[in-house]
């Protein structure tokens, strides 16, 4: 009897500090206070700080709306919301870049890394200067996630983190990431960019209720990416890329709808572009079927000129062109 | 004596004339409405013409058919309006452009189609919209289940039986050393 | 004496030849329980020494836990580092054990009997230091639960995690279940034992008194362990591999990485047996009787010959990529050979993989310094190998770098302190261990020795653990 009482005062003993010591361990990995939002009817979305619309209201489904011009829009839901996962229905988004357009300005990368707080130190959609060959003409190559269809990134990841959705998009539940950086791996595009270190974002991105449909606010030790701004698309509002770009080389749209548009409203039937402009997809050989297409850059709109805006410009021998 | 503008008047009023002015050019560059385009009706129909089908907007004012007015017929999507083409009013106020059937819609294969005037100046901007059927019956899908596929959150199935036969294979070689060192063990207490 | 009161065949054998097996067989325990036993000076300053190495280690880490992954030199485009070399090359000394006790048990080989067990403590140690690496290269340890309640089949990871407590497991059944017989020798041993000692052995011998049904059973169950751990064995560092080769990239999307992994994680492993076995040899003297040249040059020979089928294995891949050329293979080829990567490669080419074959070949270098040179060579040239596979290859990818934070500059991968700490803090681990495990156990399975000796074939009568063991295994079907 006494042996039994000391024995489980000892097993007691031993449970309290395996504990109190896990409960140490993730103090000391989470270390940055987090801050829980309360509730984002509170806090202020920064798309409604941009645009001085700051009105919320609870729609039918109690999802909370913002109301930017008059227009209901749909806040960007919680991890633990099953439809994050599933998707849009009935929606296939897809993307143009039409490259004899693209000047190499960077307002793509601008108007992204604004909109979601992407520090300096990366960039979510890149524009690359691509040079196939020594005896090809340089070109700029404005680059974001493709969301392929047969993603390479989704079929190593051990937790299921990054997933493909039925409206075509690959998300990053940055609640489940272990960090293991295996999709980093993975992906021969480069697409995707980690949190090194404790992410440094601003009180409005902070105070914002973690959504994978907007990529923030960070995590340390999670990958981000891309997302193709399907939480705007469904609202019909088009991405911060494609509406950022000054020249109208990146069109958007439902596939479903067969059709494309950019920021001038220039609205195109994508199989017809198919045909009438040759568009194709980067490194098609690799079997991943990217849900970005390009149209080559002939018959230029703007001349090659190596640009800096704070991006570095170089030929590189790049690989096959489609 | 006429009383003459004094400066604090002049304050007053030439703001007042620059906010007019600004909301008329801002209400000019916002629609570019002609003068008579709030007059001007639109209605569309479908039909067919030449064994083809065809989209048709009859364009009239105060009940008059209007004539060679170019009309812009454009198909809702939803980021924007996919043209479709335009085409000159005839004398019976008729305009008609080919209907693609191969344009996805609804599920009936509805299509929100929109006709806007652009010339001549005082009718631009009119615009009619309808909801016609005639395009490509898309059947909206029951939310699916994600395929068993390697990119997809459940593995193929030959992959899952082969994981669990090769690991039930071996821990039941390591549960057979269990049990003979505990029967080791017990062999003791004879 | 301790004469496991069992297998009292009445049998053959005079009494002068009974008492040589007996005086034979307290004479090799005697020699191996003196391993045993308080450490000497040299061995605890040593022990203080890797001690101290890791802990400093694991501050490392620690200062790693709280300011995040960006103590580390890695970046978006190296993604992975010193860690994941770290990993594969721990893993891949693993396969020291399976080597030499299981495969050579199976086929019969005899000389295999002093050294299983060396082998199988490196096999145990260096899967409990590799598996961790994995943990210090993860962006949020406190989540690696997720693998557990998410987990996703399709992914390697997954596979690895099956594969490599699989083979923990079977390694620790395998590592225990020779030395029952060697627990109940110390349990029994007449002399002096410290009391943790004797009550630790009594219940790691499990009441073995070395009946026959009792000798059955372990032969059985070690006989079904030797033949199951080969495949998983192979399956680990085949499934390692895979977490490079299931990707698209250049220099990792080669058919051939599951098959080369395993052959130089065996490489590797007979290495490090190697440098155990001279080092074990050199710190207890009284080895020198089980632990002789002869065994040093059977395995020197094996080694040579995985050492030629590396090589063999290396040339096919370098070639096949280099004869056609593909772009981002050229790329890669071109950094390897004579661009930023070139030391690294060639050192490991020259060093680790041409120079120890010559040593291992040459009759003036077969010797027991040569020997050991040659298999420490081949470490750090297997770590310079899993270095020139991780590294070059994500300094190759198919998109343009794009340097933000200086523009125009190549990206280097220079390894920060955090990493050579923690990197110095799990080879301090692992000697550590091991030092400790060779003064608590005995690192020569004294059963096995005993079993084999001449005199014990001369006399498998009663009061003998060899005469039991050998009575047992002939009465085996």
């Amino acid at each position: 009897m006494e042996n039994d009482r000391r024995n489980f005062l000892r097993q007691s003993l031993v449970v309290l500090g395996a504990v109190g010591g896990a409960a140490a361990l993730s103090k000391l990995v989470v270390a940055q206070p987090a801050g829980e939002p309360t509730s984002s009817a509170g806090a202020t979305c920064p798309a409604c700080a941009a645009e001085n619309a700051s009105r919320h209201a609870l729609g039918t489904d109690h999802q909370v709306l913002h109301i930017h011009g008059g227009k209901m829009m749909h806040a960007p839901r919680p991890a633990s919301d099953p439809e994050v996962r599933q998707g849009h229905p009935n929606r296939k988004w897809v993307m143009v870049i039409d490259l004899a357009k693209c000047d190499g300005c960077g307002h793509c990368t601008m108007a992204c890394s604004k909109a979601h707080f992407v520090p300096d130190t990366r960039q979510w959609i890149k524009v690359l200067t691509m040079r196939d060959a020594e005896s090809t003409a340089p070109y700029f190559f404005p680059q974001p996630c493709f969301h392929c269809d047969n993603p390479p990134c989704t079929k190593v990841c051990p937790v299921d983190a990054t997933f493909k959705r039925e409206d075509g998009v690959v998300l990053i539940d940055n609640e489940r990431c272990i960090g293991c950086r295996f999709c980093m791996a993975a992906c021969p595009y480069g697409a995707r960019s980690f949190n090194w270190g404790h992410p440094h974002e601003p009180p409005e991105a902070a105070a914002e209720p973690y959504s994978p449909e907007q990529g923030f606010p960070r995590r340390v030790g999670t990958v981000e990416k891309c997302d193709f701004c399907a939480d705007m698309a469904i609202d019909g509002m088009l991405p911060h890329c494609t509406s950022g770009c000054p020249m109208g080389a990146i069109y958007y749209g439902d596939a479903n709808e067969d059709a494309v548009t950019n920021s001038a409203g220039d609205t195109q039937r994508l199989s017809q572009l198919m045909i009438d402009r040759s568009g194709y997809r980067h490194l098609e050989e690799l079997g991943t079927n990217p849900r970005v297409y390009y149209l080559p850059p002939k018959n230029r709109a703007f001349p090659f000129a190596p640009r800096q805006h704070g991006m570095p410009v170089g030929a590189f021998p790049s690989g096959k062109k489609g | 004596m006429k009383a003459t503008i004094d400066n604090r008047t002049l304050l007053l009023i030439i703001p007042a004339l620059l906010a007019v002015a600004w909301g008329a050019a801002g209400a000019t560059t916002q629609e570019t409405l002609g003068p008579d385009a709030a007059k001007v009706q639109i209605v569309l129909s479908s039909g067919i013409e030449d064994k083809k089908p065809i989209l048709r907007a009859d364009v009239s004012m105060d009940g008059k058919p209007l004539k060679d007015v170019k009309v812009q017929f454009a198909v809702k999507r939803t980021f924007g309006e996919l043209v479709l083409g335009n085409d000159q009013t005839l004398d019976d106020g008729s305009a008609a452009v080919a209907f693609p059937d191969d344009l996805p819609g609804g599920p009936g294969g509805e299509l929100g189609i929109v006709a806007r005037v652009v010339e001549p100046e005082r009718y631009k901007g009119a615009a009619g919209q309808a909801t016609l059927t005639g395009g490509l019956a898309v059947t909206p899908v029951d939310q699916p289940a994600f395929p068993r596929a390697l990119w997809a959150p459940h593995a193929p199935l030959p992959l899952v039986f082969t994981i669990v036969i090769l690991l039930a294979g071996v821990w039941s070689a390591y549960v057979f050393c269990v049990i003979q060192i505990i029967r080791i063990r017990k062999g003791d207490r004879k | 004496m301790a004469s496991q009161h069992g297998g009292q065949k009445a049998g053959a054998g005079n009494p002068q030849a009974m008492s040589a097996a007996v005086a034979a067989s307290r004479a090799v325990e005697a020699d191996i329980l003196s391993t045993l036993g308080p450490m000497s000076r040299g061995q605890k300053t040593c022990a203080l020494i890797l001690g101290a190495v890791c802990g400093w280690g694991l501050c490392a880490y620690i200062h790693q836990l709280r300011i995040g992954l960006s103590a580390t030199a890695m970046t978006d485009y190296f993604s992975w580092g010193v860690y994941i070399i770290n990993f594969v090359f721990f893993i891949g000394i693993s396969h020291a054990g399976t080597l030499v006790s299981a495969i050579l048990r199976v086929t019969g080989a005899e000389w295999r009997r002093p050294i299983t067990r060396m082998a199988e403590g490196i096999t145990v140690m260096a899967l409990m230091i590799g598996g961790p690496m994995v943990i210090v290269d993860m962006g949020r340890p406190d989540r690696i639960w997720h693998v557990l309640v998410y987990g996703r089949l399709s992914s390697p990871i997954l596979w690895d995690l099956c594969s490599v407590t699989t083979y923990l497991t079977g390694s620790l059944i395998y590592l225990y279940l020779p030395m029952i017989p060697d627990m109940a020798i110390l349990r029994d041993h007449p002399g002096y034992l410290a009391p943790w000692r004797r009550s630790l052995y009594r219940r790691l011998s499990l009441g073995w008194t070395g009946t026959t049904d009792q000798w059955k059973r372990l032969h059985a169950a070690i006989g079904v362990m030797a033949l199951v751990i080969i495949p998983v064995a192979i399956s680990v560092h085949t499934v390692v591999s895979w977490i490079f080769s299931m990707t698209l990239r250049p220099g990792w999307h080669s058919t051939i990485f599951g098959p080369y992994f395993v052959v130089g994680a065996i490489f590797s492993g007979i290495a490090a047996l190697l440098t155990a076995m001279t080092v074990f040899v050199t710190i207890f003297p009284v080895l020198h009787k089980y632990i002789t040249l002869d065994h040093f040059k059977k395995l020197a020979s094996l080694l040579l010959a995985v050492n030629l089928i590396y090589i063999y294995f290396t040339v096919s891949e370098y070639l096949t990529m280099g004869y056609m050329s593909e772009s981002p293979d050229r790329k890669l080829m071109d950094a390897l050979f004579s661009g930023p990567y070139a030391t690294q490669f060639w050192l490991m080419a020259i060093f680790g993989l041409f120079i120890p074959a010559l040593m291992l070949a040459l009759p003036v270098t077969r010797t027991m310094r040569g020997i050991l040179v040659a298999s420490l060579l081949i470490n750090v040239g297997m770590w310079l190998k899993r270095y020139v596979i991780v590294v070059p290859t994500l300094n190759s990818p198919f998109m343009p770098v794009l340097n933000l934070v200086h523009p125009g500059q190549p990206i280097h991968y220079v390894p920060t302190w955090v990493e050579w700490s923690i990197t110095a803090g799990a080879f301090a681990g692992f000697c550590l261990l091991y030092l400790l495990f060779s003064k608590v156990f005995p690192i020569v399975s004294m059963w096995e020795v005993e079993e084999d000796a001449p005199a014990a074939h001369a006399a498998p009568a009663a009061g003998s653990v060899a005469g039991a063991a050998n009575l047992a295994r002939e009465a085996l079907p």
